[in-house]
């Protein structure tokens, strides 16, 4: 086993390897002028050679890259081309909004989807069992761009009951210094007790957070029904089900404990997914998160921002596919 | 089972009504803009970034909107009486030829960090921009030397004539800063930190989101009670939300709205909405060096094409200009004599018989930076005119980069045919569109139409010679200018823009100024 | 001879393939599923004779009729330029059908072979082959499309060929791990021993052999493909104007919105019931094609 998670960490490392190698080709292949970037929207010729020198572009590609390589070893990105700012400052700032939005839509997910997978399974092809397959392979089939807008519509416009977006209303950064420990806002307002701004923050992430859940919300009920379904098919169930045990006691206490290993495999497989999602989501709720930041620099193809992003999904992607491939490697009862 | 997700599911609801509710809540007690306390705010809600860097010689970007109100240039231009006025410098001199100015610098100035207003810190702050060769440092290229004469006098010395004072009125680039600021980089200054002599110090920023000010106490120019004392520039990116935002009277001063967002602001009594010309322009570049757009009759035909009217009036909805040329109202060279282009097909038709460029299959590439909505929608429009002489045009929309990266191709065959962007000038001059569009380049920049004509050249040389120096002159010769490159129809003159502001009823002296677009300086502001 | 040895053959799997046809109409979801996707491919095809104004598509625009409500005369409203949202919604089902089955194919087209190759050569050819699949794999889905695209130029075409560099590997992993056990079988391995070359055991047993869980794992993909490409367009990524495609209805629309509502709302509602059907469909496949629920 040790052996197992040795091979798939080091495997992981040189898969990381290829995606930074595979990007960063891609950035200096495709016709760009990073040092005018660097510069501003005017750069002369001039300003743009001294660019060049002090942001090493003179330098072969290949040292380019081992440059790159040796700095992020470090822990250094790199300059944003755009503002100047260390990548490493901005992902810092940038990531904290995405991953509250993210963890709440899963909180979220856990506790809708797999009631909803259970009841799927115990109505197996009634109505309701139909209703909620619907549901389910709904909220997978929804363009979750469209449902940011259609929330706002109906949310804020007709009913005006949550905000348009933004994490916080403007009067909360007026009248309240925000607390910031960790970043995760709800989380700081929380220990530090600042009840308003916990109030404020709250009632700004309802609507980003159930458009995000709703990917991964259908996604576990369908998990957790089809792995219901294979359990209760099996002879030791049915032989629990024969000796006269209460279905409730059936299901809780031997079914659906059976199905936590697939249900945890397919929630962290489907946090990348939904990580990429919430890219779309937070630009249409100004949610000053990771999406917001990677859509200006994909605009701007800033790639310095470009990569860092994209090494850090990736990276945080590689790590929970190895908790995934660990919970199905002690778990020989999970087959996906 | 039944009850425990019913259960959950009427759980989530409870709370959503509970938190929607105390979110409604939450909002009463707030009102900017009225006395609170000894503190008087203004909040003006911006589209987008407040500012992308904000280290004062590097920033060519939103961040004039924050700078302007920080630090102070030597000048500042007038938009009123088209002058340039005083502002750190008291006067100025210049010598006939235009290479030697000599500025007097205001006494008893502050900066923020306690230390005097000098020669001296003029001088190391040009020069600091100077040096950094960053964002539009660029204005300052004909600039040899800065000396310093005495106490309150610095000297420049130029390699060729420039209108110096102009520059130094500049909406980038142009910032006088404390000589302790002058020795660091520009990380300090992204960290929050300024030095300038403006009359608010930066109070508190959030990266890409809000930055906030309060008052310089020892201002130069004083207080008035009426004054705004905290000033809040924030981010707010939904139109909507900067309409509401207006609509309860949290936001004093806020722009860029979609028409409809306007014609709503427009019937509220509570605020007040005006609509003010700007200097940026929206021009069409046309690949001369290319076949068949190096056929001028072809260019022409193309001109004649264009829905100008359509685009001003249904997809700018009246909120734009077509453009006399080149030069936008309220600069040197702007001349209503000048032809302009109608959407004109049988004209068009003509021109192109006359052209003898046969359009079967013939397919035209246009560019833009895309996002842009209005691009977007007259380029569709000029698409089903171009298709009813027999023209397929293929419209890209794309990164700025590549755009700008296909438009430099050595080859002019590989580039795109035509390419749509907007000018705005680095300071209160019509240099900027002659030097940048007209005048012939060695590697290309930004003449994007490939104008190469040796007659022009050299009609931009003399008007660089004459602009400090002889109005009118300089003005016979823009148009001059003017008149051979519509007459070539190198470029669709498209649309000289137009901003509306909307504004509280009680935010007054509020007055855009095209040269610094985008800027409220909050000083000339008050609460009535 | 060889022919009607192909058909008998293949008699048993079309005895399998009507079963399985069966089974799909037995549920009701799924049937309906299966109508709407045949209907959505007749409006396709249809589209120019079905809408009411196939010259808003490129030909004409009349921006005095800009942004009108639904009506009898619009039933899905106007746009920015007066062009009729209905008519382009419907086109737009061709502009999502075409390039989802273009851009599935060039999957089907890289990912199909190097899995055969894979899992038919073994070793290091092997590994190599699927140490790459990994690493493009590892790239959180959509973000190496957005990557490419926005470093490419933006096109309905380059998002194609995106979409297609980020899912050829579930197609290769798919066609190696059938390839590995369809190697296992007794017949391939009688044919290896009577010496028949490796390559034509490929084209001959093995591919065969890979075609119809590849084909339903495609048809699943559908959806996901069309879903994607409509967010590519949505970041500007994808379509160009005037390309009636929805993703970039919906992008465009939102400088209207919320208050021409009609213009976000009619193509969100096609993204959605087209990648729901392909979805219940994909399900339902997979339904009656796993041994477990097949048997009852």
């Amino acid at each position: 086993m040790a052996r197992y998670i040795v091979r798939r960490i080091l495997l992981g490392l040189i898969v990381l390897l290829g995606v930074i190698t595979i990007t960063f080709t891609i950035t200096r292949v495709i016709p760009s002028n990073p040092a005018a970037k660097w510069v501003g929207p005017r750069a002369t010729p001039e300003q743009i050679k001294a660019a060049e020198e002090e942001l090493g572009l003179n330098d072969p590609l290949p040292v380019q890259f081992f440059n790159y390589i040796k700095d992020l070893s470090k822990g250094d990105f790199g300059r944003s081309l755009r503002t100047h700012q260390p990548v490493k400052d901005e992902l810092i700032a940038f990531v904290p909004p995405t991953l509250e939005l993210v963890l709440l839509a899963f909180v979220l997910a856990v506790l809708i989807g797999i009631p909803l997978g259970i009841y799927s399974a115990k109505k197996k092809d009634k109505a309701l069992d139909h209703i909620s397959r619907l549901f389910s392979i709904g909220s997978v089939s929804l363009p979750t761009f469209w449902v940011a807008l259609i929330f706002q519509l109906i949310f804020y416009r007709v009913l005006g009951i949550f905000p348009l977006g933004g994490r916080v209303s403007t009067e909360t950064t007026i009248f309240y210094d925000l607390p910031n420990i960790t970043g995760l806002l709800i989380f700081d307002s929380l220990i530090t007790g600042n009840w308003a701004v916990l109030k404020d923050a709250l009632w700004h992430i309802v609507l980003p957070c159930i458009t995000i859940a709703l990917y991964p919300i259908g996604l576990v009920a369908r998990m957790t029904r089809s792995a219901l379904l294979e359990v209760l098919n099996e002879d030791y169930i049915t032989a629990a089900k024969s000796y006269g045990l209460p279905e409730k006691i059936v299901l809780w206490k031997y079914a659906l404990k059976n199905t936590l290993g697939a249900t945890a495999t397919v929630l962290a497989l489907s946090l990348g997914y939904t990580l990429v999602n919430t890219f779309l989501v937070e630009t249409i709720f100004s949610w000053p998160g990771l999406g917001s930041y990677v859509a200006t620099s994909v605009v701007t193809l800033d790639y310095p921002s470009i990569m860092g992003v994209t090494i850090f999904s990736t990276a945080n992607y590689i790590v929970l596919n190895l908790i995934a491939d660990i919970i199905i490697a002690t778990d020989p009862r999970i087959r996906l | 089972m039944k009850k425990g997700f019913a259960g959950i599911l009427a759980l989530a609801l409870a709370i959503m009504m509970l938190l929607s509710a105390c979110g409604q809540g939450g909002q009463q007690d707030s009102s900017t803009g009225k006395q609170n306390g000894a503190k008087r705010i203004a909040y003006y809600a911006y589209g987008s970034e407040p500012y992308i860097d904000l280290d004062p010689s590097v920033e060519y970007s939103n961040g004039l909107i924050v700078l302007h109100n920080v630090y102070e240039t030597l000048t500042r231009y007038d938009n009123k009486t088209e002058e340039v006025k005083p502002l750190l410098a008291e006067s100025w001199e210049v010598d006939p030829e235009g290479k030697v100015w000599l500025f007097k610098i205001k006494e008893n100035v502050k900066f923020h960090d306690g230390t005097d207003l000098n020669a001296e810190a003029v001088q190391k702050s040009i020069q600091r921009t100077i040096d950094m060769k960053m964002g539009a440092a660029f204005v300052w290229d004909s600039v040899e030397e800065i000396n310093v004469k005495d106490d309150y006098t610095v000297e420049f010395k130029l390699s060729y004539p420039a209108p110096l004072d102009l520059i130094a009125s500049g909406s980038y680039a142009a910032f006088i800063m404390s000589p302790n600021a002058v020795e660091q980089n520009s990380d300090w200054f992204n960290a929050g930190n300024a030095a300038g002599t403006g009359p608010y110090k930066i109070q508190k920023i959030t990266k890409g989101e809000e930055v906030i000010f309060t008052k310089f106490d020892e201002y130069w120019g004083g207080w008035k009670d009426n004054q705004y004392t905290d000033i809040i520039i924030k981010k707010v990116a939904e139109g909507s939300a900067r309409r509401q935002l207006l609509e309860k009277g949290d936001a004093q001063v806020a722009t860029s709205f979609s028409v409809t967002d306007l014609k709503a602001l427009r019937d509220n009594k509570s605020v007040v909405v005006s609509d003010h010309e700007t200097w940026r322009n929206v021009i069409g570049f046309f690949n001369s060096e290319k076949a068949p757009l190096d056929n001028k009759d072809f260019r022409i035909a193309l001109a004649y094409a264009f829905p100008y009217d359509e685009t001003i009036n249904e997809i700018k909805e009246g909120l734009a200009v077509q453009s006399y040329g080149l030069i936008p109202k309220g600069l040197i060279g702007y001349d209503e004599s000048l032809f302009r282009y109608s959407l004109d097909m049988d004209k068009a038709q003509e021109h192109l018989d006359k052209s003898g460029v046969d359009t079967n299959g013939l397919k035209l590439e246009m560019t833009f930076t895309s996002g842009n909505e209005v691009y977007r929608n007259f380029a569709q429009l000029y698409k089903i005119n171009l298709q009813k002489l027999g023209i397929e045009l293929d419209i890209r929309e794309m990164n700025w980069d590549n755009v700008w990266e296909k438009s430099k191709n050595p080859k002019p065959e590989d580039r795109q045919d035509m390419l749509v962007m907007n000018w705005w000038p680095d300071y209160a001059s019509p240099l900027s569109w002659l030097q940048s569009l007209v005048l012939s380049e060695e590697e290309i920049l930004f003449n994007l139409s490939y104008v190469n004509d040796p007659a022009l050249d050299a009609k931009v040389a003399e008007i660089e010679q004459f602009i400090a120096v002889d109005k009118e002159k300089t003005h016979d010769l823009i148009v001059e200018v003017q008149k051979k490159i519509i007459e070539d129809a190198y470029f669709l003159h498209i649309y000289d823009d137009m901003s509306s502001w909307v504004t509280d009823v009680h935010f007054k002296g509020f007055e855009p100024n095209p040269a610094y677009e985008g800027v409220v300086f909050f000083y000339d502001t008050y609460f009535e | 001879m060889e022919k009607v040895s192909a058909m008998d053959a293949l008699k048993p799997r079309i005895k399998e393939f009507k079963y399985s046809l069966y089974l799909l109409n037995r549920n009701l979801l799924t049937r309906v599923a299966f109508i709407t996707v045949i209907a959505l491919f007749l409006i396709a095809l249809l589209a120019p004779i079905i809408s009411p104004y196939p010259e808003h598509i490129k030909d004409e625009a009349n921006v005095t009729q800009k942004l009108l409500p639904p009506s009898s005369k619009h039933f899905f409203g106007t746009d920015e330029l007066g062009r009729d949202i209905f008519s382009r919604v419907l086109y737009g089902t061709r502009v999502s059908l075409t390039s989802a089955v273009l851009s599935v194919g060039l999957a089907l087209l890289v990912g199909v072979p190097l899995g055969a190759i894979a899992g038919t050569a073994g070793g290091v050819v092997d590994e190599v082959i699927m140490r790459i699949t990994d690493i493009f794999l590892s790239f959180p889905p959509l973000l190496l499309s957005i990557a490419m695209v926005a470093l490419l130029e933006p096109s309905l075409g380059n998002a194609m060929i995106a979409i297609a560099l980020s899912w050829w590997p579930w197609y290769t992993r798919l066609v190696r791990g059938q390839a590995v056990s369809v190697k296992e079988r007794k017949f391939v391995q009688a044919a290896e021993t009577i010496g028949t070359s490796k390559w034509k055991i490929v084209f001959k047993h093995i591919l065969p052999n890979t075609i119809s869980p590849v084909i339903v794992q495609a048809s699943m993909d559908m959806g996901g493909v069309i879903l994607t490409i409509a967010s590519l367009s949505f970041l500007g990524l994808g379509a160009q104007a005037p390309t009636p495609e929805w993703g970039l209805l919906i992008s465009t629309s939102r400088n209207y919105f919320p208050d021409a509502w009609w213009y976000s709302i009619f193509p969100g509602l096609a993204i959605f019931i087209t990648v729901l059907v392909f979805n219940l469909l994909g399900d339902g496949f997979r339904e009656i094609l796993d041994p477990k629920t097949r048997k009852n």
